[in-house]
Order: structure tokens, then C-alpha cells, then sequence
């Protein structure tokens, strides 16, 4: 097996330490860090993500593999730094205000982050003014909203109508247990998915325009 | 953890087991109940103590023959809100999601020993016990989770309840219990309900 193969495979099986011990090796003998970005990395990425969607692979599967992910590119990151390698994106993430359920938040963050893009959590309990200031400091893409609830869910369109105000240009995606898709484009979000997965390919699609 | 078709890996399995055993050091599941009269108004309303609930169409069946019911509160703790936070758990999103499922589960099984309780309660009053429903189910809103709480002590086993009826400790879930001599306890529930936007329906599509 090719250390490419090595590392493509580590984070396919969500083995953390593999992960990172075949990236330092690389490293060290001179690989291109957005070489290993594209070839191995985001295509495993992609495969888990395939396999989710057949039914082939569970949640814990996906975390697994964002996790190996997320300690491979900590690796690499000082060296993209500064270089022309530019993110999928950048997301502000966080649950509504009046809520404090952050698993599912949690979860669509780390895949996001497994997956390339720039993730700033927000945590829990998050008004309309921190999200619009995060967004505006962080020059974000995307921003991201979860509820647990049908009473905390109702303040995303208080925040969808803040940001359109705030002349913002910025997307908007929600989720949540109680969020449909009906309720997303009633409150003029721009997109809901309904597990962690489905919000990467999705926020890649926003990302494009 | 999110499909009856996952079969986890050893390693998956053994953290999980060493994630139940440490859990129960930091779960203190605590319940609390007070059994009232309840009389029904209409074909939606329940009558409980002093307050007025909208249980809507579909619960109100299930309390067609309740004299009595016990309101209840039951949570897997603070404690454990703070191990599933702190940073030993929260700084790996695996570890997260396996502590938070074995958090719902925690509260669940409490749920179901508040349940037996108030069965023996009851049936030393000749009256059958069916199964605990609660607010933002089957129809019934969450918004009646303040009068709920209004039926049992303030901050009943330290849940605190905020505007939007969410309680802290996450894990925690509140309901009633309908009681009476001619109460059946019925199969779980979604035999009872078709509604659309409930996640169980949406399990079936
Ligand atoms: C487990 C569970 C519980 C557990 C734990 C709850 C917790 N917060 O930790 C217990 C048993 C304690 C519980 C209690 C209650 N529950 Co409950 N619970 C559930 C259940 C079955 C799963 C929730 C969960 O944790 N899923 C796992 C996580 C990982 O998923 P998730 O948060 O939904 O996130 C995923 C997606 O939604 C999505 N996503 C999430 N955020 C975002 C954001 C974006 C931008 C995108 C794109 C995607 C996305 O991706 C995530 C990963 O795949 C749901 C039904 C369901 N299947 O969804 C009901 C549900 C959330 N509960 C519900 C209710 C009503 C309650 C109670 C109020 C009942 C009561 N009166 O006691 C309490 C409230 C608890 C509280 N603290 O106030 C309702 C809420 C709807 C409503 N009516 O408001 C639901 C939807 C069930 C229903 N009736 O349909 N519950």
C-alpha cells in the first residue's frame, strides 16, 4: 500500500493515530500538503459520506472519520497558512437563542470541518446579534442554525430577517429534530438538511453559488 | 446510536462500555410525582388540579377513561450535564455523541421507573396506570410545559424550565400519567398518532 493509500484508508476506518503518524511521515519526506488535501484526505472524506448515504456506513462511522480527518489537517495547517490553499469554506455555526441542545449542532460542525471548511461554533443560546456580528467579522459564507425544539425553533426566522436586513451577503442553513424542509423555505433560509451529512454537501452547493 | 442496523467494531464497543460504566458516576437520576383528580373538558382539554391543558385529540383518547393522573419530572442530573460538557468529552465529537445517547437513555429509564411507581402507587388505590405522555408529543404543545411545572414543586429534582420550555439538565422529560380503574394500558403509542412532523412518523416514511 502507498502512503496515499495509507492515509486515504486510515480515514475511511476513522483511525485517528494512523492517520496522523502516516501524514507526519509524508510530511517529513516532502509531500505537498494540498497534495495529500485532495488525494487522500477529502476523497475519504467523500467515500464515508457516500457510504452513509447507502446505508453502509452509521453517525459513529462519519465522527470517526471527521475526527482522523481533523487530526490529519491540524498537521498541515500551519503550512497551508499563507499559502494559496483556500478552505471549502467558511461556516458561523451555533443553536438558537432560548435552546441549549448542541449535540446535532456539534455534529454538523465537526463534519463540516472534516470535510474542508472553516468552522467558528458559536455554542448554544445564540441571538440574532452575535450571529450576524460573528458573520461579519469572520467574513463567513454560511451561516448555521440548529433548534431541538418547536418554541426555539420559531426565533430562526427572526434571525433569517435580521440577516436580510443587515444587508449581509450570506447564506443560511437550518436544522434541527423539529426543522423540515417546509418550515426552511417558509422562513427564507436558504437550505435544511436533515442529518450531518446531507449539511456538507448541501453547504458545498451554497458555497458555489 | 441512530441505526438498529450499526453493529460496532470492538473498539467502538468497548468505549462505549468504559463511557456507560464511568456515567454512572456522574448520573444522579432523580424523579418526582404528584398524583391529582383530572376530569376531561370537551374532546381536547384535560382538567388537572387547577390547570387547563390542551392535550388535543389523539392524548385525550388515551385519557378517555382517567379519574386520576400523576404529573411528573424526571432527569439524569446536573452532574451529568457537566461530565457530557466538560473537557474530557466535549473536546472529541465521538465521545460526545456516544455520552449524549447514553444521557436519553439514562432519562428514559427513568422515565420508566417513575412510571412503575406510580403504577404500585396506583393500583394500591384499585387503579390501573397507562403510559406517560408529554408535552410536544402527539399534538400536545410544548408551550403547556409551565403549566405542567405549575403541578409539581419549584424546580422539581433541580430541572429549571426557561420561556421557551426547555428544561436544564438537558437530559430531563416531563409528563403525565393517566390513571383510573377502567385505564388500559395501550401498545406504545404511534399506533395512536399519524402526525406528520413527528420524527417516529418520519422514521416510517
Ligand atoms: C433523544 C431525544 C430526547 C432525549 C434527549 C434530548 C436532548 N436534547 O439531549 C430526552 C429523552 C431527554 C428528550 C427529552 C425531551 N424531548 Co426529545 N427527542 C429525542 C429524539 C428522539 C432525538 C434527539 C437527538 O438527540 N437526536 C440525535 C442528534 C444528533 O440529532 P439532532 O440534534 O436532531 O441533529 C441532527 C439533525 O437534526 C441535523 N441538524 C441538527 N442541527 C442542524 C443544523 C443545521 C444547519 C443542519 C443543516 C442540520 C442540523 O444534523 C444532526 C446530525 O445528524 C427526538 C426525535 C428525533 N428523532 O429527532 C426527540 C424530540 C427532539 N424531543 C421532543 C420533545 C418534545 C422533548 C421534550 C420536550 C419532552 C418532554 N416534555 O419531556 C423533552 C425536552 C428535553 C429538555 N431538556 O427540555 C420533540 C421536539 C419537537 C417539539 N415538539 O418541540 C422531538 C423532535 C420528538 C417529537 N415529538 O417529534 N428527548
Amino acid at each position: 500500500m502507498t502512503n496515499n493509500e495509507e492515509l486515504y484508508d486510515a480515514i475511511l476506518n476513522g483511525r485517528l493515530e494512523t492517520a496522523v503518524a502516516v501524514t507526519r511521515q509524508m510530511l517529513a519526506a516532502g509531500a505537498d500538503p494540498h497534495g495529500l488535501i485532495d488525494h487522500s484526505m477529502i476523497r475519504a472524506m467523500e467515500e464515508i459520506g457516500a457510504r452513509f448515504e447507502a446505508g453502509k456506513a452509521f453517525v459513529p462511522n462519519l465522527l470517526m472519520s471527521a475526527r482522523a480527518m481533523k487530526g490529519a489537517l491540524e498537521l498541515l495547517r500551519p503550512m497551508l497558512k499563507g499559502g494559496n490553499a483556500s478552505s471549502s469554506g467558511k461556516v458561523v455555526i451555533g443553536t438558537v437563542k432560548g435552546d441549549l441542545h448542541d449535540i446535532g449542532k456539534n455534529l454538523v460542525a465537526s463534519m463540516l470541518e472534516g470535510c474542508g471548511f472553516e468552522v467558528v461554533n458559536l455554542g448554544v443560546d445564540v441571538s440574532s446579534e452575535r450571529f450576524i456580528e460573528a458573520a461579519r467579522t469572520e467574513q463567513a459564507d454560511i451561516i448555521c442554525m440548529s433548534a431541538l425544539l418547536t418554541t426555539t425553533m420559531s426565533y430562526m426566522k427572526e434571525v433569517v430577517a435580521a440577516v436580510r436586513t443587515s444587508g449581509l451577503d450570506v447564506k443560511i442553513m437550518v436544522g434541527g429534530a423539529p426543522v423540515t424542509e417546509h418550515f426552511a423555505q417558509c422562513i427564507g433560509a436558504d437550505g435544511y438538511s436533515s442529518n450531518a451529512n446531507a449539511a456538507v454537501t448541501l453547504a458545498r452547493r451554497l458555497v458555489l453559488g | 446510536m441512530g441505526s438498529s442496523r450499526y453493529a460496532p467494531d470492538p473498539a467502538m464497543r468497548s468505549e462505549t462500555k468504559r463511557l456507560i460504566a464511568e456515567a454512572a458516576r456522574h448520573c444522579q437520576p432523580h424523579y418526582i410525582y404528584t398524583i391529582y383528580p383530572c376530569t376531561k373538558a370537551g374532546t381536547t382539554e384535560l382538567v388537572v388540579g387547577e390547570e387547563r391543558f390542551r392535550i388535543g385529540t389523539i392524548l385525550a383518547k388515551s385519557f378517555a377513561a382517567a379519574t386520576h393522573c400523576a404529573a411528573f419530572a424526571a432527569t439524569a442530573g446536573m452532574e451529568f450535564d457537566c461530565w457530557m460538557h466538560g473537557e474530557e468529552v466535549a473536546g472529541d465529537i465521538l465521545l460526545q455523541f456516544i455520552v449524549d445517547a447514553i444521557g436519553s437513555e439514562i432519562a428514559e429509564a427513568t422515565v420508566r421507573l417513575t412510571v412503575k411507581d406510580v403504577a404500585a402507587q396506583a393500583g394500591q388505590r384499585q387503579m390501573n396506570c397507562g403510559n406517560p405522555y408529554s408535552p410536544g408529543y402527539c399534538g400536545w404543545n410544548i408551550a403547556e410545559q409551565h403549566r405542567l411545572f405549575r403541578l409539581l414543586p419549584s424546580n422539581p429534582c433541580g430541572i429549571r424550565l426557561n420561556a421557551s420550555g426547555l428544561m436544564t439538565p438537558i437530559k430531563s422529560v416531563s409528563g403525565i400519567v393517566p390513571l383510573g380503574h377502567d385505564v388500559v394500558k395501550m401498545a406504545y403509542g404511534c399506533a395512536i398518532c399519524n402526525k406528520k412532523d413527528c420524527y417516529k412518523n418520519r422514521i416510517k416514511d
